[in-house]
């Protein structure tokens, strides 16, 4: 992404293609959106054949745990 | 001419109608998966593939439809927590030549340099290389 801010930057497209920056970008963008739907559509799939996967339950008892950490005692007054 | 209007009007038809058949086909998997298990993270998969099908494939997309995937791949970021911060990284990367056509680069690189700070926080992204490699290029 920064190789491509510079040239976006600094270099002129030719005449002859003046887009061609902008095509770049968005087909690099379009790389990663793409590949972003096929891997969360494969993890999905991968769910229902197997079981559900053991880290996003640590994960969400791991949260649970910190909350209960930050719980205040609460002191009567006199 | 109005031979060329119809002709116009026949292809932008045929045009919509294909992308409607494409973004149909690649929402119904994640669809079906929603619908024979139905749990909250299989609901957010599913929102994010049918989004992002609608963003990807649908006709005439508009660029600020990519917050709509967004949204759910950010609360998924548990289990995504790598994908999550890239393509959050790379949404606002896409809308480059608009932002530069609006004047509003100073604002982008502000954002977009405080917000990779903040992700560098993450054990989970600072020692990814990818990301180091996905910045760079």
């Amino acid at each position: 992404m920064t190789a491509m801010h510079v040239v976006h930057a600094t270099v002129t497209p030719p005449a002859r293609y003046p887009d061609i920056i902008t095509l770049a970008i968005t087909s690099y963008s379009f790389i990663i959106f793409f590949s972003s739907f096929l891997l969360v559509n494969y993890r999905q799939w991968e769910d229902y054949f197997n079981k559900m996967r053991p880290s996003t339950i640590a994960s969400i008892d791991s949260l649970s745990a910190d909350k209960s950490a930050l719980k205040v005692k609460h002191v009567k007054r006199e | 001419m109005v031979r060329f209007n119809s002709c116009s009007i026949h292809q932008r038809y045929l045009k919509s109608l294909y992308s409607s058949l494409t973004t149909l086909i690649a929402m119904t998997p994640s669809c079906i998966i929603a619908f024979l298990r139905p749990h909250d993270r299989n609901f957010l998969s599913s929102l994010f593939n049918t989004s992002m099908a609608f963003f990807l494939f649908s006709y005439q997309a508009h660029e600020k439809s990519i917050l709509l995937p967004l949204l759910p791949i950010t609360l998924l970021h548990v289990d995504y927590r790598y994908l999550s911060v890239w393509l959050i990284t790379t949404a606002s990367f896409s809308m480059v030549p608009l932002l530069v056509k609006d004047g509003l680069m100073l604002a982008y690189a502000v954002l977009q340099i405080g917000s990779i700070l903040v992700y560098l926080k993450y054990d989970a992204i600072r020692t990814s290389v990818l990301f180091y490699v996905s910045t760079a290029i």
